[in-house]
């Protein structure tokens, strides 16, 4: 008996010992990582934090967005674990896995919850994860039901009708998740992640719990048609290709029509416009992905851009997108408007039916051109979609068996995103599949013929050896 | 019974084929402590000199050559088949042909492979930034002041955590350099890395890779000062050191 206690208090000792020291430790590693962002009190006032968005958190509140917890309580240890390892995608928030081992991230971890008072006296509770199978159909019919196109648009494209007037608790602007890119995901796109969203919420933010409003197997096949609704590969192809299908008769002007959709697509990503000024370099843009799709028909060739934009025409400053490629063959410009040596040829469209042509030798040499190109645009639940039409031959450096560079660029009016605070790639490849030929066929006829030929003279009786 | 010379050969050729194909590697792994498989194109070079080398050994003499040959010529050259052996050879006559016809078809379909980049090199320093030393201490202070800086510029293409991984990052080709990796600035001299974040891309001589990339120019927005803190930053956080001066 005398034993248990002793070897208890011994315990005891050691962990009250251990967790200021890995209250230190963590501390310590704070100071070395995390301030720039998060400030040297945790408040979210780090010396980088103005104008990132969105903002860092101020972690001395304790308001975690990524629980598997009840709406209101506190995250466990191993969900800020989790989230410090994994980080929140699609914000500043990075992955820390790979710099900081488990052992690291557990000691901040303790750190972190000496900032915030309330985790001494608060309980922590796990939600559990259902163990039935889901049903994405019945999802389906209860995200209408439970009316969230409100926020997240009848496709899941963050443009339900209150979603740009939906405002942080904490004063900042919010736009409601759009589920058709998973990897922008916050607490990751895995079912049982979302599941917990939608039980416990996000704190803090108009995204609320749903745990009292839906039954387990409700919330259960909610995550899975959720889930089902990503469309968009956290990585993109490594080549940067555009390849335009050769198809016979016109080129479709819808955007849906099959012709379109049987054509392979191309998945861009962009990148903020960072590296000139004036006007501002531009760290905030909203569209961080373009689908490209090319046709051609031995005449004319199109270009289908697609990108999601919950807020759409009609804000004071019109949405635009940019085609620009190399003018002359052979060799790549500099990708910002080209180069005195190396000009480029610049499609520009801007909401209302506008089009224009440059030809730019650099950013501050652009000269407007007759127009070669005609644009047809439409914009539904929450997407735009553009088609950029053009004579093959009018115009564009020679295409057939060449590899053209191109480059897309997207202005999100919304966003107060005009001239060059813009959403870009960077240089990309794009060129023409040639026209279906039967050479390939008769190349194979030949090599059979050929074949068979010499096998029939290897068999044939006069060579027999005689006997 | 004796077995033909012929599957002998054949034995021989496949046991080293497959040799030279999966079997160096576990090799190489107990010897060296690496996997490291034959190149394709060294594999099918030793593979076709086997074959070479196992001709020339069985048609070195004259009776060799023809018991070499012998299971062969009985099995094209029979004057009388069995009804087996009829309906092998029938087989033979469709399908060689058949695959020969598939292998000329895919090699005449045009394969669209875009350009190549270059891997991205270090280019000599310009002579003005040749006797360009960095003027502050490395103290805490400055590292953390420039800390901050790169949190705000220069993360959202490097990656907070120095990896090349940053928000942006995914969009732009070349990427952004990995400050951890041994190839970047771990390999370069302070001012080298002074001039690349002073003049960025466009810095660099006109077609090379590296001027096409989106590395911005600094100059202007960044007092010398402020880089010379960022870089002390980099270094310190990536856990490197400049390289030596020669
Ligand atoms: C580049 C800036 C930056 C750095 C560096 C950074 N963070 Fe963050 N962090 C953020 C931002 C921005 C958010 C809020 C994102 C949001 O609200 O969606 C955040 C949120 C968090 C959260 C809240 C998670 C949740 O569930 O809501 C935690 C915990 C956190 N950070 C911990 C850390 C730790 C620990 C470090 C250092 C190892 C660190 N951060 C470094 C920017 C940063
Ligand atoms: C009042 C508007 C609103 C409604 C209604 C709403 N949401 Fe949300 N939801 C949001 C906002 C805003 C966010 C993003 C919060 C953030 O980024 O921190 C969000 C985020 C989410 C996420 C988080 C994904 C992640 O890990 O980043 C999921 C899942 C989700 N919502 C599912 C749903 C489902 C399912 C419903 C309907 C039952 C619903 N939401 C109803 C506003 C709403
Ligand atoms: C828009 C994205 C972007 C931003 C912002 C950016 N860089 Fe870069 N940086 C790149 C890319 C891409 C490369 C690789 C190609 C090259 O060498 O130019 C690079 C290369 C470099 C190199 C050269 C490494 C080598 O091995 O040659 C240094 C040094 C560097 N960046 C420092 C910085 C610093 C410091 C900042 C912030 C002040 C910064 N970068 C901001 C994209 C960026």
């Amino acid at each position: 008996m005398v034993i248990r206690r002793l070897i208890c208090m011994i315990l005891l000792l050691i962990v009250t010992m251990a967790a200021p020291a890995q209250q230190e430790t963590g501390r310590r590693l704070f100071m070395q990582y995390c301030i720039w962002c998060h400030g040297e009190q945790g408040d979210g006032n780090g010396p980088s934090a103005e104008g990132m968005f969105p903002r860092p958190r101020d972690l001395i509140r304790g308001d975690y967005l990524i629980r598997s917890t009840p709406h209101g309580q506190l995250p466990t240890d191993e969900d800020i674990s989790r989230t410090v390892a994994k980080g929140l995608p699609g914000t500043p928030m990075p992955a820390w896995e790979k710099i900081l081992s488990e052992q690291e991230r557990g000691d901040l971890v303790t750190f972190l919850k000496s900032l915030s008072p309330r985790f001494e006296t608060e309980k922590r509770e796990s939600l559990t994860i259902p163990a039935a199978a889901g049903s994405i159909e019945r999802g389906e019919e209860i995200y209408r039901d439970s009316r969230c196109y409100m926020c997240h648009g009848e496709a899941g494209r963050g443009d339900g009708p209150i979603t740009t007037t939906l405002a942080f608790e904490w004063g900042f602007p919010y736009q409601a998740r759009d589920f058709t890119r998973g990897w922008t995901f916050k607490g990751s796109p895995e079912i049982d992640q979302i599941y917990l969203r939608i039980t416990g919420g996000l704190n803090g933010t108009p995204m609320g719990p749903y745990r009292d409003l839906l039954s387990d197997q409700d919330r259960w096949d909610l995550a899975h048609y959720v889930a089902s609704l990503d469309e968009e590969p956290s990585s993109t192809s490594e080549d940067f290709v555009v390849l335009a299908a050769f198809r016979e008769g016109k080129l479709p002007v819808e955007y849906d029509a099959p012709a379109w959709q049987q054509t392979q697509a191309a998945l861009i990503p962009l990148a903020g416009q960072v590296i000139q000024d004036p006007p501002v370099r531009w760290w905030t843009p909203t569209t961080q992905s373009v689908t490209v799709r090319a046709l051609w028909n031995g005449d004319a060739i199109g270009f289908l851009l697609e990108w999601n934009d919950p807020t759409g025409p009609g804000s004071e400053i019109p949405d635009s997108a940019l085609l620009q490629f190399a003018a002359q063959p052979g060799g790549r410009p500099y990708f910002l408007f080209g180069d005195a040596h190396n000009p480029v040829k610049v499609w520009h469209w801007q909401e209302g039916g506008i089009t224009e042509e440059w030809v730019a030798n650099g950013s501050g040499k652009i000269k407007t051109a007759p127009a070669s190109f005609r644009v047809t645009s439409s914009w539904a639940e929450g997407r735009w979609h553009l088609i950029f039409s053009s004579n093959v031959t009018d115009g564009l450096p020679p295409m057939e068996g060449e590899f053209v560079p191109l480059l897309l660029s997207i202005r999100d009016g919304a966003n107060g995103e005009a001239g060059n605070t813009r959403a870009i790639s960077t240089w990309l490849w794009t060129t023409l599949a040639p026209p279906p030929s039967l050479q390939p066929w008769f190349s194979g006829l030949a090599g059979a013929l050929g074949t068979l030929i010499l096998l029939l003279l290897i068999f044939s009786p006069k060579g027999k050896p005689d006997e | 019974m004796r077995v033909p010379s012929l599957i002998w050969a054949i034995l021989v050729f496949v046991l080293l084929t497959l040799f030279f194909e999966v079997g160096i590697a576990p090799i190489a792994e107990l010897l060296t402590g690496t996997a490291a498989p034959l190149p394709s194109s060294l594999a099918r070079m030793y593979e076709a000199m086997t074959a070479v080398a196992i001709l020339l050994y069985f048609s070195y003499r004259e009776d060799s050559w023809v018991e070499f040959l012998q299971p062969l010529n009985d099995f094209v050259r029979d004057p009388r088949p069995s009804p087996t052996k009829r309906r092998l050879q029938v087989a033979l006559l469709i399908v060689l042909p058949l695959f020969a016809g598939w292998v000329t078809f895919r090699q005449s379909v045009a394969v669209l492979e875009p350009p190549i980049d270059p891997p991205g090199i270090h280019f000599n320093l310009p002579n003005r930034y040749i006797s360009v030393r960095n003027p502050l201490p490395w103290t805490e202070e400055n590292i953390s002041e420039g800390g901050a800086l790169f949190t705000k510029y220069c993360a959202m293409c490097h990656g907070d955590t120095l990896d090349g991984n940053g928000l942006f990052a995914r969009a732009l080709q070349p990427r952004p350099a990995n400050f951890r990796d041994s190839g970047t600035i771990a390999q370069l001299d302070e001012n080298y890395v002074f001039w690349r974040i002073k003049e960025g891309a466009p810095g660099l001589p006109a077609g090379t890779i590296g001027y096409r990339s989106a590395m911005p120019i600094w100059d202007g927005v960044l007092t010398e000062t402020e880089i010379w803190k960022i870089i002390m930053y980099e270094y310190t956080n990536a856990g490197v050191k400049p390289a030596k001066r020669e």
